[in-house]
């Protein structure tokens, strides 16, 4: 990965998460947020570890979606409705996360050296299987629990 | 130019640094909370991801998928228990939890 990259998108994260905790829109906050995660998965894709990159971005995609259909139900729009100066925003957060995503998706045809090892998908899956077993084990039944219990929570109990 | 450890740490402490601060500043609103909880998550996968490469060593990454898993999971388990409390009580402020 070229230093200069890095540099980059180091700054874009810190800036997206100081951003995310200073301002006083939920939404706003959410998309800074977005623009972190989108950051941090640059430089996993700039470290040849496209995979991880996938991973952490779809897992973030994920939640944040959720996040986002909780505030919109919960609170209804009243607290989401759009303050002012939100255009340009808007314009300057997509302007920004397409950047980033086409750099995601170009990497790899640009880079001719690898300045970093290869953490590819099997090489990452010997190392999770052979090695870390038991911690994907253990995840597993968390995750399978969880999930247990948030059905359990979220089924109306029918009275009689 | 060259990547240095410093500024590796320095950029995983003050994502963690925000996170904190985020988590102090919005004690009364709790997606905001959860939100700041997030960002400290985000500081340690970039440190696990950071020195697996400084390290030419693979565990930080399986780390960092964990690391994400535990996120999502921690998120979707709170924001349940979040709807459950606001189909009981209408509201999600901590001031008025308090009583």
């Amino acid at each position: 990965m070229y230093a200069v990259e890095f540099y980059i998108f180091a700054f874009l994260v810190l800036t997206a998460g100081f951003l995310s905790v200073t301002t006083k829109h939920i939404l706003y906050a959410v998309f800074y947020q977005v623009q972190a995660v989108v950051a941090v998965a640059g430089i996993l894709a700039g470290l040849n570890a496209k995979f991880v990159s996938f991973a952490v971005l779809s897992m973030s995609a994920a939640s944040i979606l959720v996040f986002l259909m909780f505030a919109l139900i919960v609170f209804d729009g009243v607290r989401v409705s759009a303050p002012p100066k939100a255009s340009k925003m808007a314009v300057m957060f997509f302007v920004l996360l397409s950047m980033e995503t086409v750099y995601l998706l170009f990497k790899p045809r640009w880079s001719l050296e690898k300045a970093a090892p290869d953490f590819s998908l099997p090489v990452l899956g010997n190392i999770l299987y052979a090695d870390y077993g038991f911690g994907v084990l253990v995840f597993a039944g968390l995750i399978l629990s969880c999930m247990v219990g948030i059905t359990a929570l979220l089924v109306e109990k029918k009275s009689s | 130019m060259t990547i240095d450890i410093p500024v590796i740490l320095t950029v995983s402490s003050f994502l963690v640094f925000f996170g904190l601060w985020g988590v102090m500043k919005h004690r009364s609103d709790l997606m905001r909370i959860l939100l700041a909880l997030q960002l400290i998550f985000l500081g340690s996968l970039f440190n696990f991801s950071m020195g697996s490469a400084l390290f030419y060593e693979a565990t930080g990454l399986i780390f960092c998928l964990f690391s994400s898993c535990l996120t999502g999971v921690q998120i979707v388990a709170s924001l349940t228990l979040f709807l459950v409390y606001f189909r009981k009580h209408t509201h999600l402020s901590v001031d008025r939890m308090k009583g």
